[in-house]
């Protein structure tokens, strides 16, 4: 993960957007790993979920989401996790299963962090 | 002394059981049947340790944010109760990253919900 703060044409900016269930900080020009979006790669990506803006020119903080504000991303196809190998075991009773699992992911590229107007 | 098995089937088998416990200690990474028991054990841990793992993290989160939110005068659970009347819907694992990363975005959290939730008496 790229550090903060991280300089967009001169200005320091990273927004903290909601996707898949779970919240990310991200910064402009910054690459992400995402739950599987149903997008075929190179598409564009508006999260309007946006629950943070951040940097050194203002500060806004969405109840719960910012209105107007988006992040816009592409979609760099979709991608699978490491294997893990899944293995339940209890002694005494010949309990075993083993099953390998490999977690798809969508990677997308944010592009830009659209503010939106007002409040 | 047991008989020792040395066949190519089972030779494989118990290659694989060996590579899968390196850097256990003592006899759990070298001796087969030892080693065999030890990879049941710890494959099944990595089962349940992948899910306490979540736990340990929010843990790690909570103390962060709680030692950063009482440099600003508030304890975590005012923070969290504040955040909440606000509808502010940042989970913990960000809080913490921006404690660390940005505190003076975290700085302006924490001074948003002071001045909106004044503490009851």
């Amino acid at each position: 993960m790229l550090e903060f703060p991280f300089l967009y044409g001169g200005e320091k900016i990273y927004a903290i957007i909601e996707i898949g269930g779970k919240q990310y900080k991200v910064a402009p020009k910054q690459t992400i790993e995402v739950e599987r979006l149903d997008v075929p790669e190179g598409d564009i990506v508006e999260l309007d979920k946006v629950l943070f803006i951040g940097g050194d020119k203002d500060t806004l903080v969405g109840n719960p989401i910012i209105k107007g504000a988006k992040v816009v991303a592409t979609s760099l196809g979709e991608a699978k996790g490491e294997k893990v190998i899944v293995f339940r075991y209890k002694s005494k009773v010949r309990y075993r299963s083993k099953r390998g699992h490999r977690q798809t992911y969508t990677k997308i590229l944010v592009n830009e962090i659209i503010k939106g107007e007002g409040e | 002394m047991p008989r020792a098995r040395s066949g190519k089937t089972t030779h494989r088998r118990h290659k694989k059981v060996l590579e899968l416990t390196k850097g256990h200690r003592a006899g759990r990474h070298n001796l087969y049947i030892i080693a065999n028991q030890s990879m049941l054990h710890a494959l099944d841990y990595s089962y349940r340790h992948r899910r306490e793992r979540k736990g340990d993290f929010r843990r790690l989160w909570i103390t962060r944010i709680n030692a950063a939110a009482r440099a600003k005068g508030l304890t975590y659970s005012q923070f969290i109760v504040g955040l909440k009347k606000s509808n502010v819907e940042i989970d913990r694992k960000m809080l913490a990253e921006m404690a660390v990363k940005d505190p003076e975005g975290f700085a302006t959290l924490v001074a948003s919900v002071a001045e909106t939730n004044s503490p009851r008496l």
